[in-house]
């Protein structure tokens, strides 16, 4: 699920992380609160452990095939969403940095799609209001698994919201959709179960580890279901205004799709929201539809253009090929002398 | 007679209600003294150095270092003055390269970059790996990761050393460099150790604890090679002591024959 | 070999390129990252039928991989990650879009496949670009360019602590997962059984670390938000990479200069 930077356009990646920003801003607000600087160690080393333990295979019954685990609402479910949210962010650097999984622009996304669901969505509103009554092995396991296939879900619907706001493949949405929806269903039972697994096992052996269970006892249950439903579909909303303000601001790629779909490249804005568009799309202007006046096609590809490329690439390479040869007689004529 | 470094007066500790690891122990150690503090697993040696550096609080009693009470608001003046060298050096370290480990302390306590500087220098060259300094830690063998954890305490320049069994997982030449630095330290050293050996080799005096009490307090020598002592409480002789090796060898192949 | 000895190699391999003394890796991490995410954000800014004007910005990689030194052979291994998603989300295209788009040597090409073809360059170009940026900037000093960033410092000391304990666990971890293979031959993973338990010690067993490793740092004087690394200034060298690479960048963004090169030869 791990989206490389390729996929996305900077409008985009600029809103996604923007959203991700801001429950990262909350999440360390609320970490400070706790004036728990024991939890930062905690962090580093779970961060690691969550890394560790998604490169092991583990066999699916029945299929032949192995499957692994993610982390978001485990994560969470030890730590709290909170610190699990900023624990998660650290992973997916750690993934994006060094082992190419998902892009650096894509960060936000990634954050968005696989940290935010699972420590918020799966942790804040499943797990703590399963739990809230109190344990047990049955409700832990309906709790992972619950949390896993929801969370996956939404995130498997946002990498398909945000490919196609971003333009960059012709598939219709719903396509995308079907192929995304049903894979990512059977990829989240999998992680419930292991994540089950694992919390059923803590529970065993040290209860006391695990986040949010029986709140309801204590005086008073700072989220309801309905108030943690009503902020989340506040921040949806928000979001998609702000990503359809950018949609209409920014020209290339959305719209491009949009046109594909709607055979209209316009969108309704009204009013300020579409002032605003306009001024943030001049103050972007400085990356124009380059052309030159006369040139073959206004934002497409030329001849010329694919010429061009072709003479860049044998002048590089022949660059190349000189520049290893004199390197090669400079090192072999190095080596001569200390010989 | 030097001054007492640390003064321990009927100190009682519980990890759960009912069952004291410590009850009214008193002790003191002074400035020179190389303490080996042995015991059979268990019998508190962990819990007690992490009770004079603070990481473990007392029900009852009191523990003087250099005359300031071990409390939570003199925390951080006393562990200027003692440094803990823990077990497991991946824990002890926990930067990504040997330098910003040595220099993680002095920085700290916010001394001057020049004075970071020199005390990593010299931190390195006490246990002779100035080489190491900008190598990764998980780079590093067990027994340089040992070195550097050594290295890491003694950049906040202690009065104290206190060490959790320092020989484990060193190879034969590591633990001989270790025995030469530790007897380099001039000051006060409380090494926690079931390897007697490495103990007869670095300590002058014994604190042999039991159950969490201290069974027998005296010079190397005697405790050492006290048998009958040692076997009563779970240990053995130092090898280098018993002139058995080759008795332990052959018993072990005629168990393995049967 | 298992995915998580693979994992320690490529770890360690990074981290052995990160720390040699080239030029690259002397300039200072903040202007690396600034000039690589200013890369990205104009790779990714291109129209999706704009395939000349990606390929033109295969400039940065290539020179930067002649003149450092690092091998392009490696950096090619990390495109089997994101190459196959992002040809799937591609290749596609050509069957939607089947509006020609150009004619090359009476050779009709459709939009599909130009948009298919421009995806499939950004996405090597970008993953290039940041292999670029890892080979050659240490851990610590990605966390000193994201602390000059006010990034906050619970986030950049987590991550200083992932990447220091990333491989203590994933020796655990394989540690576990062989002595589980010894005792179960013929399986391929975990069997289902073993998968609480397995994980859970492991867990459990990380939660005990970090309580330890909490006290190492209070010992040595640790508080919650402070930084842990003194901050590298900047050298002119640095502001002249800078410079340079954004006027090239923005100029190969802006000015079709491949149309421009290719016209002088038609």
């Amino acid at each position: 699920m791990h989206m490389a930077d390729a996929l996305i356009i900077p409008a985009t990646a600029g809103v996604m992380y923007a959203a991700s920003g801001a429950a990262a801003a909350y999440s360390i607000h609320k970490v400070r609160q706790e004036h728990a600087p024991e939890k930062i160690p905690v962090m580093g080393v779970m961060g690691a452990f969550v890394f560790a333990t998604q490169m092991i295979n583990f066999t699916i019954p029945g299929t032949g095939s192995s499957g692994h685990l993610c982390g978001g609402l485990l994560l969470s479910a030890i730590l709290g969403p909170y610190a699990g949210f900023l624990t998660m962010i650290g992973v997916l650097l750690v993934q994006c940095l060094f082992f190419a999984d998902g892009g650096l622009l894509a960060l936000g996304c990634n954050i968005w799609n696989m940290a935010f669901y699972g420590c918020f969505v799966g942790a804040l509103l499943i797990w703590k209001n399963i739990m809230q009554n109190g344990a047990s092995k049955k409700k832990i396991t309906i709790a992972s698994i619950l949390g896993c296939v929801i969370t996956l879900q939404m995130g498997a619907f946002s990498v398909c919201m945000e490919t196609y706001l971003s333009g960059v493949s012709s598939l219709p949405f719903g396509a995308f959709l079907a192929a995304m929806l049903p894979i990512h269903l059977a990829i989240g039972l999998v992680e419930g179960l292991i994540t089950a697994a694992v919390l059923c096992f803590i529970y065993e052996s040290r209860p006391e580890l695990l986040w949010g269970i029986g709140w309801n006892s204590a005086p008073k249950a700072r989220f309801s279901l309905g108030k943690t439903l009503g902020i989340l579909a506040a921040a949806a909303a928000a979001i998609g205004g702000i990503l359809s303000l950018f949609a209409s601001a920014l020209p290339d790629g959305l719209e491009w799709a949009l046109e594909r779909v709607a055979g209209t490249a316009e969108l309704p804005a009204a009013g300020a929201a579409f002032d605003a568009a306009q001024s943030i799309q001049n103050k972007t202007s400085f990356l124009p539809d380059y052309a030159l006046p006369g040139s073959e096609s206004a934002a497409g590809t030329t001849v010329s253009g694919l010429v061009g490329a072709l003479i860049t690439a044998a002048v590089c390479v022949a660059v190349a090929l000189a520049f290893h040869f004199f390197r090669n007689k400079k090192a072999g004529s190095g080596r001569k002398a200390i010989g | 007679m030097s001054h007492i470094h640390i003064d321990i007066h009927e100190l009682s500790f519980s990890y759960e209600k009912d069952t004291p690891i410590f009850d009214k122990l008193s002790v003191s150690f002074h400035e020179h003294d190389a303490v080996g503090l042995i015991g059979a697993n268990g019998a508190g040696k962990s819990t007690f150095l992490k009770l004079l550096v603070g990481l473990e609080t007392a029900q009852s009693g009191s523990i003087r270092i250099e005359e300031i009470p071990v409390e939570k608001k003199t925390l951080p003046k006393i562990r200027e003055k003692i440094g803990y060298v823990f077990q497991d050096s991946d824990t002890q370290l926990f930067m990504t390269t040997v330098r910003d480990d040595v220099a993680f302390a002095p920085r700290n306590y916010s001394l001057p970059e020049e004075e970071v500087n020199s005390r990593v220098e010299r931190a390195l060259s006490l246990v002779h790996i100035p080489h190491l300094a900008d190598k990764a830690i998980h780079k590093l063998s067990g027994g340089e990761k040992k070195l550097v954890s050594l290295a890491t305490i003694l950049s906040m320049t202690p009065d104290i050393l206190l060490m959790d069994e320092p020989s484990i997982a060193l190879d034969p030449r590591n633990r001989k460099n270790l025995i030469h630095i530790l007897n380099e330290f001039d000051h006060l050293k409380v090494i926690a150790s079931h390897d007697l050996d490495f103990i007869w080799d670095t300590c002058n005096r014994i604190l042999l604890l039991d159950h969490g009490a201290i069974v027998a307090d005296g010079p190397a020598e005697e405790i050492l090679q006290d048998e009958a002592l040692l076997t009563a409480h779970g240990l053995e002789l130092p090898l280098s002591l018993t002139g058995r090796t080759h008795v332990a060898c052959e018993e072990s192949v005629k168990f393995a024959r049967a | 070999m298992s995915r998580i000895a693979n994992a320690e190699r490529s770890l360690k391999k990074l981290d052995e390129l990160a720390r040699q003394d080239t030029w690259l890796n002397r300039v200072h991490p903040l202007v690396k990252l600034l000039v690589t995410i200013l890369y990205l954000v104009l790779v990714v800014s291109f129209q999706p039928r704009q395939l000349t004007g990606v390929l033109g910005m295969a400039l940065y990689p290539f020179l930067l991989f002649e003149i450092s030194g690092l091998s392009f052979k490696d950096a090619l291994y990390r495109l089997r990650v994101v190459l196959p998603v992002v040809c799937m989300v591609g290749i596609l295209n050509p069957f939607f879009d089947r509006e020609p788009a150009l004619s090359l040597f009476g050779i009709t090409i459709t939009g599909g496949v130009l948009t298919m073809l421009s995806l499939m360059v950004k996405g090597i170009l970008t993953v290039l670009a940041s292999y670029l940026l890892i080979a050659s900037t240490t851990v610590e000093s990605v966390c000193s360019a994201l602390s000059m960033l006010h990034i906050p410092g619970i986030l950049v000391t987590e991550f200083l602590l992932i990447c220091r304990y990333v491989s203590v666990l994933l020796n655990e971890a394989d540690r576990m997962t062989q002595a589980y293979a010894l005792r179960a031959p013929g399986q391929k993973g975990v069997a289902p059984k073993a998968w609480g338990s397995m994980i859970g010690r492991l867990l459990l067993r990380s939660m005990d670390r970090s309580a330890e490793l909490y006290q190492s740092m209070c010992l040595r004087g640790f508080r919650q938000e402070q930084p842990l690394f003194r901050q590298k200034s900047f050298c002119a060298s640095d502001f002249f990479y800078l410079a340079v690479w954004t006027f090239i960048l923005i100029c190969l963004r802006i000015f079709p200069v491949l149309e421009i090169l290719g016209g002088l030869f038609l």
